[in-house]
Parts: C-alpha cells; structure tokens; sequence
C-alpha cells in the first residue's frame, strides 16, 4: 500500500516515513502542497497523510483539491494546532482522522493501521492479500483487521505483519528463504542485509509466539531462512 | 473592547459633561438676566432724563399759566376769548364759581362756535362737578408738591385725550384753561431729540413717546426696531400725560451679555470636553493595549508552545523508533533512550497543559470528542509513568472496570491522568502506593486515582484546584510545579459536563474523576 | 408764544430804532400806506323786509420801499425723505432746496428739518452765512422709510421759534409726497397744528409732491396757518414753486394784521365766508398773519338786517384792524365804519350793487358748495357729487347773469366739467386740483 505524506519539517517528514515504512507501506514523501498535489496525480497513493500548516498551499486546500479527484481516498492530517481539527472533522472536508503534536509512535501506528482497516476493506485497494482470516497454529490471523487472536486475547498486527504471515501460511511447510520473504513483504529485490528481516522476525515472534525463545509458528531454518508448520 | 465597559466609559465621558453644560447653561441664563437688568436700569435712567426735560417743560408751561391767569384781571368774556385766540396754546379757558356751575363762557350770552364745542365735549365733567373736584383733587401738579389750588386734569372724549389746566383763585373760583393737545405734543417734540442721519450706534436704541393706546407720536434713536417688538424699558409720564409713555427699544443684540462671557463658558465647556474627551481617548487605549498585549502574551504562549511541539515530536518520534531498533541491544543504552522518550513525553505534558491553560483563559479550551476506550487510556497512562514510578519505588495498582468504549475526548483524559499521576510522582511518593480504579454506572464513568502521601491540608481542598496555587512551601519545597495541572484537570473535567473532585479520606489524596457517558441511540447501557 | 409778549417786544425796540432813525437823520422808511376797506354787496336795499348781504372788510398795504428791501426771512425748510421719495423725486427736491438756499442772503435765518420715521434737524436754525455747508448737508440727503409729517412740521416750527420775530417773515415750508403715518396723522390733527402755529406767527406752506400726498392733510395744515397750500404735479415743477414762495415770503409789507368787525344793532352776522373766523356774539375776529404789497386779505361776511324803512340808513358795522407796520416795524392802527341805506326802488339797489364783492361772494359761496361736492365724491356718492357740482353751476349761472363776470363764467365752466370728471380716473388729479383751487379761491382774488 502506498502512502503520500505532506509535512514540510524534514524530521518530522522523515520520521514519519520510516514508522510507515516499518508497518510495510510504500511511502511518497512531499515538502509542500503543491508537490503533495503533484505527487497525488503520479503516484495515486492509497491513503494521504496531510500537514496542515505548510507553505503555498495548506493542507485544507489539499485535502479539498484530492476531494475533488477522489471522494473517497483517506485523508489524515497532522496538526499542531488541535482547535482547527472540529472544523475539519466535520462532514465539510471530508476528512477520515487527525493525528496532533506531539505525538509518539505508537499513536502514528495506531491510527494508521485504523486508516489501513478501512483501506483494505475498499476494493480497490492495493495490497496484493488475501482478507479472508486463516490460521497458523493455534493462531488465528485477521487480515482485513490486521489483527491475530489466541483464545481471547487480541494481537495487533502490522501490514507488513500481515503480509508475512500471509506468505507463511500459503507456504505452509515450506521453507522460505530470506529473500522471498523480503521481495514478499518489503517489496524490493534486494535485501541489504538479513539484518532487517531477522529483527521484524523475532519482534513479530515477541507479539504472536506464546514462547517468543520458543517459536511454534515461525521457525528458523538455519542456512535457509524460515519456515511455517501450521 | 467590551460593549459595557466602553458604555461605561462614554458615560464617564460624558455625564460630567452634560453636567458641566447644564452649569454653564444656567450662569449664562443668569449672567443674561443681570446683563439686561443693567441694561434696562440704564435705559430707564436715559429715559428718566427725558422725562425729566419733559418735566420740566410742563413745569415751564404750569408757571407760565398761572402767570397768564394772574395777568387775566377781570373775568369777562372778551378779555378770556382775547386769551384763547392769541395763545398758541390756550384753546379755551372756562370759570366755575365756588359751587362748580360755569360762570364763564356765559351760558346765557352769545357764544363761539369753539365755546359751544367745548362745553359740549366737557358737558359731563362740568356737570358732575363732584367728579370735577375729585380728579383736580387727583391730577396732582408736575411740580413736585402737590397743590391742592392748582393742577392738571385730563379726560377721555372727543377726538382723544382733552387736556385742562386749572387753578383756584382767593375767591374759591376755578379758572381753567383747555390745552391744544396737539399744540402741546408739537411743543414737546420741539423739546426732544432729533435722530441723527449718521451712521450712529444701533445700540443707542429707539424711544418712543406713545400715547394711551401705545401708537407711536413721536420717536428718536438711530435704531429702527422691528415689527411689533416690546420695548426694553417704558416710563409713565407725568400729568397731565400721564396715560402715555415713553420707551426705550434697542437691538436684541444690546441685550445679550456681551459674547465675552459666552465665550468664555463655551471655551470653557470646549476645553473640559476636549480635556474628558482626551482622558476616555486615554483610558479606551490604555485598556486595549492592555487587553492586545494581554492577548498577545496569551497568543505568545500560544505560539511558543506550538513552536515546541515540532521539535518535540521529533525528539519523541526518533527516541522510539531508536527505542525499536534497539530492542536486542544493550540494557544501558536502552535505558537511556527510555530517559530521552520519557522526559520528551513530560515535556509535551507540560506543553500541553501550558497551552491548555493558557486556551481556558481564553474561554477557548475545547474538547475533541470520539468514540475510546478508557481503560486502554489509563493503561497507556500507567505505562507512560511506570518506569518514573518504579525508580521511585511507588507501586501501581490498577482496577479497571471502564472498557465500554463511550464518547469522550481521551487526549484530555490522557492530560488528566498525567497531572494527577505527576502529582502523585511529586508531591505523595512517600506513600509508595498509586491506585487507579476505573467503574462504568448510572451513565457515569468514574476513575478514582488515590495515594498516600501526606494528603491535602484541611482548608486546601479547593484552593488546590485554582491556578497557580501550591500547597504549603514546607511540603513542596525543592520540587517543581507550575501549580496549573489540577486547575487544568478540572478545567477539562467539567468541560466534559462531569468533575474532578478530591474525596476525603484518612490518609493520603483520593481524586475522583466523573466523565458522564453520553446517551446515543445504539450506545448499550453499561 | 403770546402776543401780548410780542407787541411789548416789539414796541420798545421800534421806538428806539424809530427815535435813532430820526436823530441820525437816516434813511427811514415811509410807513406803509394800508387801507382798511369796507365794502357792502348792496348798499342800497329794499325797505320793509329782513335782507342778506355781504360784507367785505379787507386789508390792502403797499409799499414801494418795502417792495425792493425784502423783509428778512426766518424759514424752516420741512423736507419728506420717507422711502416713498426716493430716486428722481428726491434729487429734484433736493436741487430745488439748493436753489432755495442760494436764493437766501446773509441776514436770513434758514433751518433744514428732514423727516422719514425719524426726524433729523439737519441744519439748525442759523443766519444763512455758510451756504456751503447748508448745501452740503441738503445734497446728503437719502431717502428713508416711513413718514413723521407732524413731527418734521413740529421740529420745522421749533426751528423757526428759535428766531421769532415779527420783524421777519416767519414761515414753514413742507414739501411731502406721501401721506403721514407716524404720530397724528389725521386733517384735523394737522389743522389743529396749523392753527395754533398762526397764532404765534408761523405759517406753513405745504406743498404736495406728485400724486399720492394726502391733500386734505396738507391744505388744512396750510390754511388753518395762513400758509400756501402748493400741488407740484411733477418733481420738475419744485424749483418755480419754490421760486414763488420765495418771492411771496419777500414782498409781505404788514404782519400780525388783527381784524376786528362789529356789527351794529340788529344786524345778525351769519357767517364768515372763505375762511375760519369766531363770531363772538355781534364781533367777528380775523387774523392776517402776513400782508403783502397790493394784495388785499379780507373776509366775506354774511349778515341779515332786520326791515327797515325806506331813507333809512342804518349802520351795518364798524371794523378795527391793528398790524405790524414792517416799514416803520411800528405797531399800527385802523378803523372804519359803513352803513346801509334802505330804499323801495328795485333799480336803485341794482344800480347800487357792487359787482366785485357779489362775485367774490357767490365765487366763495361756490366754492364751499365745491367742497360739499367733494365730500360727496369721497363718500362714493358719484351721482349725488354730480347733482351738487351742476347745481352750483347753476348757481353760480344765476347770479352771474347779472353780474357778467369773467371769474363766475370760469367757475362755472369748472363746475361743470367737474361733474362730468366725477368718475373718471383723473379724479385723484382732479380733487387735488380742486381743493387747490378751492383754497386758494378762499384767499386771495384777483383784484
């Protein structure tokens, strides 16, 4: 899934990119209106990220420009100002959520996986996966929610996450090797190190795995990579 | 500025102006009134020196008519009609014996046309001769003494005013000489003053001599009045003219007090407007550039604060994602990032609540309402405080019965909970102990966050709650606080339409707070 | 002003003059030769019935001396400069006025009065030695608004008291074009100043400007003052008027003339024909206050005698004048006596007549009917007024078809030629011509 982001501070614009990244979306990055507007017509993304306060044009005449192309694509905005939000949350621009300053990570997250909910539940979408639930183990996986269930308790998932565990199960038994799984999940043909992957391995295995040192659902194949049982 | 205090001031401005006014008003009125009181005494003196010529005219005459009835000698017919056709004056003289009857002109003897006139018009005065005797008793003399043997006596028949000058002689006869009323009046106008044709001071005035009915015989003065205008100062004058008058007219504008004086009031009455005028000009501006620099430290803040947030974010945002990064690496540079994450998250605390501060000031601390789970906001807040808490060996305890998401603002009760548990940090850490018990009932949400620490002071259970308020230095000494966090949490509170309140209880501080659940159409009862 | 005063004013100081004159061996002048004449219009009448005749006491003075030396003058000039006057009737009186001036010689007094609302004594009465500054002030006259007539004529005669003097001729000229409307305004009021100003010795001679004056105010104010009454019809004829008074002021040869008739027993005096006179029982008394050389002044006076026998001569009445000889500026006196003889014979008192006096009677009686017609004509009764004009007309036919006189024939031709005018719109013209006419009629004949 591909995300514009609109900020014009280059850390925050940076940041961002990388948390998005890290969740497994394809990030375009914009400095100004104009170049969101710009990118918006390129690249066609699946959801925007909208500063509001940015030179030329701001985020609202954006936000009002993208509308006027597509009704429906999700719009979020990052405001230091919370009071302009009411307005905007109402039905006049049509925007979906809003993220404010100061905010960490986890909020960034949280509220795109909720902006992604909705994406994926809209057909056109473009994330190459399959939403109907499936199961890994005594795990039961939701795509369409990015989320994953044991028994009653509730797992969130990333996209990336997701798209993992997507490839594991219609792989199930299989052994993949490290650069299927990247070309799988990050989208690129070459994997700089297995550094990367391992790491999203085993936080993935932090959140799903009963036994994180133990894995039941993702094993390692040493030599290879890693592998599914089912 | 503000409608009533801008009233407030245009009255200040205003009142004592009008006040002023009405003052000036009335001392011009009555500066007026004594101006023209001076004006009509010194028109009556003028017009008492003309009488006085007049005066002294019919005193000239008097004499001279007693001096012509001495020299009459014998009182027969001829030598009296030889009086009456050679005297410019004298129309006819007439004798009454002691008894009033008429001995002369001979009413048995032939008479002139002019006899035969004047007894008919002065037939009812000659035949009630009680009527005759009383007003020649009345008509006193121009001379100032009045004679009981002599004087003037006038009545009303004919063609006007008949004039008659009588006198008694040692025989108790009255011998009487009708005057030419007409004769007479031209003689007076010989004696009185004629009117220059030059260019003369309007303010002179005009008199005029005017008779019974107020017609105008004879008037001077280069001013020429107007229709029908009163005159400014009238004086009778003496027998026999008595029914008439002389008055004094003069230009309406020789009896206004002199502009001076008028000036004067109205420069004065200017100046003090102006001078209030300046003064509310002064005190409008000087409470606007209050309220502006008010608004403009308020706005400052404002602005400083967003300012901070940018950077803030970015310390906060690249701490976490190193945070991530790092998770298998070593323990001491994760600690350190957790420093870095935690104080920048305080930091955005105190931001916030500075800026929400300074919003309620303005009236302008909104809330941004949606649909949450207050559970998961407590425990994202007990999260955020853990490792501070730890360090300081307080133990968290947590009871949660709050998870039915409802309609609520949950970064206010992020900001809420972050004050109460800061305090808790701050003020109650000897008490070891943080407790945080979440219910959901009657359409309420109720979160209580308790200590025990030394508790708030008996007299302090609301002034803890105003702004900038601090408990007793004893107790806070050494540590940090702006004083704003309670005020705040309130604030947000009872914008909710609930409350933050302090429970009493025996040992330690026990807030409640009360978020009401909003009634929507599918929303379940809890 | 008494007269009295003035008779013993003026005697001491002509004794004087008179005695100076006489031991200087100077030029004194020669008295004025004054007659006193008593005419009757029959003196001879029919016996046996009660008969009306006329009377005429007249007084004719000339002198030849005084004729060239003009007596000195003490004239108020009374000028109307109410709005009315204003432009070109102005400037003539003004000219008029200058010319009056220059006219002047040093030992003439002259003041000038001028009137509007207001009265301004512009010159001060003065010997008339600063003609210049006397014309300066009168050509700085401007009009005004209203008109104080009584005023400028009271302050006009204050003026002249100042220099009173039977030796001078005393007089007020008024020149107005408009009516009075401050202070008495009435005829009678004016009437009323006029008579009592003849009795100190000014007279006024008014004289009405164009055709708006109010001609009763201004000739009763004349006459009762034994002053002219003037009608200027146009501003240009103000210099020839003033003209004239001058030289009527110039050649007076007597003042002060008191007349004095009484008729003897049994004769009944009527009435004073043409002019006001008191009839006190069986006396008539008369004042003249200016004679002038070779004009006769006198009255006509009505008298009814009781039937008496034929070759009866009965005396009608005796007359008494006493004057101010302005030659010798001697008091003076005169008598005169006449009677009347009755006869049967019709022709005898036919061939007796006296056709001046019958047509001075019937010409005064004339003209008082004249003014009875006017009256009529003011009051609107057009045809009454004519009624009255032909009938005197007629009147004056019947007693002109014996007196043939040139003098009836053209008051009667007027008369008629009146009562024909009655309505038209000459009628303000006309009345004013008439009352002048009329007046002037009252004083003087053309001898």
């Amino acid at each position: 899934m591909k995300v514009l982001i609109a900020e014009d501070d280059r850390h925050t614009l940076e940041g961002l990119a990388e948390i998005l990244a890290r969740e497994g979306y394809e990030t375009v990055a914009a400095r100004n209106g104009k170049e969101a507007l710009a990118l918006f017509h390129l690249q066609s993304p699946d959801f925007v990220c909208l500063d509001i306060m940015m030179p030329g044009a701001s985020g609202y005449d954006v936000c009002r420009e993208i509308r006027r192309r597509d009704p429906s694509v999700p719009i979020m905005f990052i405001s230091a100002k919370s009071e302009e939000i009411d307005k905007v949350l109402g039905l006049e621009l049509g925007a979906d959520d809003f993220i404010t300053k100061p905010f960490g990570v986890k909020e960034v997250v949280a509220r795109i996986r909720a902006v992604t909910r909705r994406c994926l539940a809209q057909p056109k979408a473009r994330h190459h996966l399959q939403l109907t639930p499936f199961r890994l183990a005594d795990l039961e996986v939701i795509p369409s929610e990015l989320r994953a269930r044991r028994g009653g308790q509730c797992i969130e998932l990333s996209l990336r996450d997701v798209k993992i565990l997507d490839l594991f199960h219609r792989s199930k038994g299989k052994a993949l090797d490290r650069h299927t799984i990247f070309s799988h999940a990050w989208g690129g043909d070459h994997l700089p190190n297995s550094r990367t992957l391992d790491q999203h391995i085993s936080q993935l295995r932090k959140r799903i795995e009963v036994d994180p040192k133990n894995p039941r659902i993702i094993s390692t194949v040493h030599g290879v990579g890693y592998r599914c049982e089912g | 500025m503000k409608r009533p205090l801008a009233m407030a001031l245009a009255l200040v401005a205003l009142l004592p102006l009008a006040g002023l006014g009405w003052m000036g008003a009335r001392l011009a009125a009555s500066e007026q009134q004594r101006f023209q009181q001076r004006v009509q005494a010194l028109l009556e003196t003028r017009l008492n020196d003309t009488k006085g010529r007049i005066q002294e005219f019919l005193q000239a005459h008097e004499r001279q008519f007693q001096r012509q009835i001495q020299d009459l000698g014998a009182l027969d017919a001829p030598t009296l009609r030889d009086l009456a056709r050679n005297d410019a004056l004298i129309r006819q003289v007439f004798v009454l014996d002691p008894q009033g009857r008429v001995l002369q002109p001979p009413l048995d003897g032939p008479l002139t046309a002019a006899e035969t006139d004047f007894l008919s018009r002065a037939r009812d005065i000659l035949a009630g001769k009680d009527l005759l005797y009383q007003g020649m008793r009345e008509g006193a003399s121009s001379d100032s003494q009045a004679r009981d043997d002599s004087g003037w006596f006038t009545w009303y028949g004919g063609r006007g005013l008949n004039i008659i000058y009588w006198q008694r002689n040692a025989s108790g006869q009255t011998i009487g000489l009708e005057v030419d009323r007409v004769r007479l009046l031209a003689e007076v106008i010989g004696i009185l003053p004629d009117t220059s044709g030059e260019a003369a001071d309007a303010s002179q005035g005009r008199i005029r001599l005017q008779d019974e009915r107020g017609t105008t015989l004879y008037q001077w003065g280069p001013y020429e009045p107007e229709e029908g205008q009163a005159p400014a100062a009238a004086l009778a004058l003496p027998q026999p003219f008595s029914s008439w008058k002389i008055a004094c007219l003069v230009p309406a504008s020789a009896l206004q007090a002199g502009p001076s004086l008028r000036i004067q009031l109205a420069a004065g009455l200017v100046a003090a407007g102006c001078a209030l005028i300046a003064l509310v000009i002064y005190l409008a501006r000087e409470y606007s550039r209050e309220m502006r620099e008010a608004g403009q430290r308020l706005s400052f803040v404002n602005q400083v604060s967003h300012e901070l947030k940018t950077p803030l974010t970015n310390i906060r945002m690249y701490a976490e994602l190193l945070e991530d990064s790092l998770q298998d690496e070593g323990e001491e540079q994760r600690r350190k990032l957790g420093v870095i994450v935690s104080e920048s998250r305080r930091l955005s605390r105190l931001i916030e609540n500075v800026l929400a501060f300074s919003k309620d000031r303005q009236k302008r601390l909104t809330l941004r309402r949606r649909q949450a789970c207050a559970d998961d906001v407590i425990r994202s807040a007990i999260e955020q405080f853990r490792p501070g808490m730890e360090a300081k060996g307080i133990e968290i305890q947590f009871d949660g019965e709050a998870a039915l998401p409802f309609e609520f603002d949950p970064d206010s009760l992020e900001q809420i909970l972050g004050n109460l548990f800061s305090n808790v940090e701050k003020y109650a850490g000897a008490g070891k102990l943080l407790r945080v018990d979440s219910r959901q009932q009657d359409g309420w949400t109720t979160i209580r966050v308790s200590d025990r620490g030394p508790g708030i002071p008996r007299g302090q259970t609301e002034k803890v709650f105003s702004p900038f308020h601090r408990l007793s230095d004893r107790l806070t000494e050494g540590v940090a606080g702006t004083g704003i966090g309670l005020t705040i949490a309130r604030s947000l509170a009872r914008l909710h339409g609930g409350d933050l309140t302090l429970l009493p209880a025996e040992q330690g501080a026990s807030f409640e707070l009360r978020l009401p659940i909003p009634r929507t159409e599918d929303s379940a009862a809890p | 002003m008494n007269l009295n005063r003035l008779h013993k004013a003026s005697a001491a100081p002509a004794v004087l003059i008179g005695l100076a004159l006489f031991l200087g061996g100077g030029t004194a002048m020669a008295k004025v030769d004054m007659n006193l004449t008593m005419r009757l219009s029959t003196p001879k009448m029919l016996a046996g019935q009660k008969q009306t005749a006329y009377l005429r006491v007249g007084l004719i003075g000339r002198s030849e001396e005084l004729k060239k030396r003009r007596a000195p003058v003490n004239v108020s000039l009374v000028l109307d400069h109410s709005g009315s006057m204003s432009g070109a009737k102005l400037e003539r009186a003004k000219e008029a006025a200058l010319m009056f001036v220059e006219r002047l010689r040093g030992d003439d007094i002259v003041s000038v009065v001028i009137y509007d609302t207001t009265v301004e004594v512009l010159v001060p009465a003065t010997k008339v030695s600063d003609k210049e500054d006397i014309r300066l002030r009168i050509s700085r006259i401007r009009s005004g608004n209203r008109t104080a007539l009584f005023a400028g004529v009271s302050k006009g005669a204050a003026e002249t008291r100042k220099f009173l003097s039977p030796q001078r001729v005393n007089r007020v000229v008024l020149l107005s074009d408009g009516l009075a409307n401050v202070g008495p305004s009435t005829p009678e009021d004016l009437a009323a100043l006029g008579e009592s100003l003849i009795r100190e010795g000014i007279s006024v001679t008014t004289i009405g400007l164009g055709l708006d004056y109010n001609e009763d105010l201004m000739y009763r104010l004349a006459a009762a003052s034994d002053g002219n009454p003037v009608f200027a019809q146009s501003a240009g004829d103000l210099a020839g008027i003033f003209d004239r008074e001058l030289l009527s002021v110039t050649d007076v040869v007597a003042s002060q003339a008191d007349l004095e008739v009484t008729v003897a027993e049994g004769v009944r005096p009527v009435r004073v024909l043409g002019r006001r006179a008191d009839i006190e029982g069986r006396q008539v008394k008369v004042r003249f206050n200016q004679i002038y050389h070779d004009w006769e002044n006198y009255i006509l006076l009505e008298v009814e005698l009781p039937p008496s026998k034929a070759g009866q001569v009965r005396p009608v009445a005796t007359a008494a004048a006493s004057f101010l000889d302005l030659a010798t500026e001697t008091r003076r006196t005169l008598r005169n006596e006449i009677s009347a003889a009755f006869t049967d014979s019709e022709s005898a008192v036919e061939k007796s007549r006296d056709a001046d006096v019958m047509v001075a009677a019937v010409a005064l009686i004339a003209a008082e009917n004249n003014q009875e017609a006017v009256k009529l004509r003011d009051l609107g009764k057009i045809d009454e007024a004519t009624r009255a004009l032909l009938a005197n007309a007629d009147f004056v036919a019947r007693h002109n078809q014996e007196l043939q006189s040139q003098h009836l024939t053209e008051i009667e031709s007027r008369n008629r030629n009146d009562a024909t005018n009655q309505a038209g719109e000459r009628w303000a013209a006309q009345r004013k011509l008439q009352q002048a006419v009329t007046q002037i009629e009252v004083y003087r004949v053309q001898q």
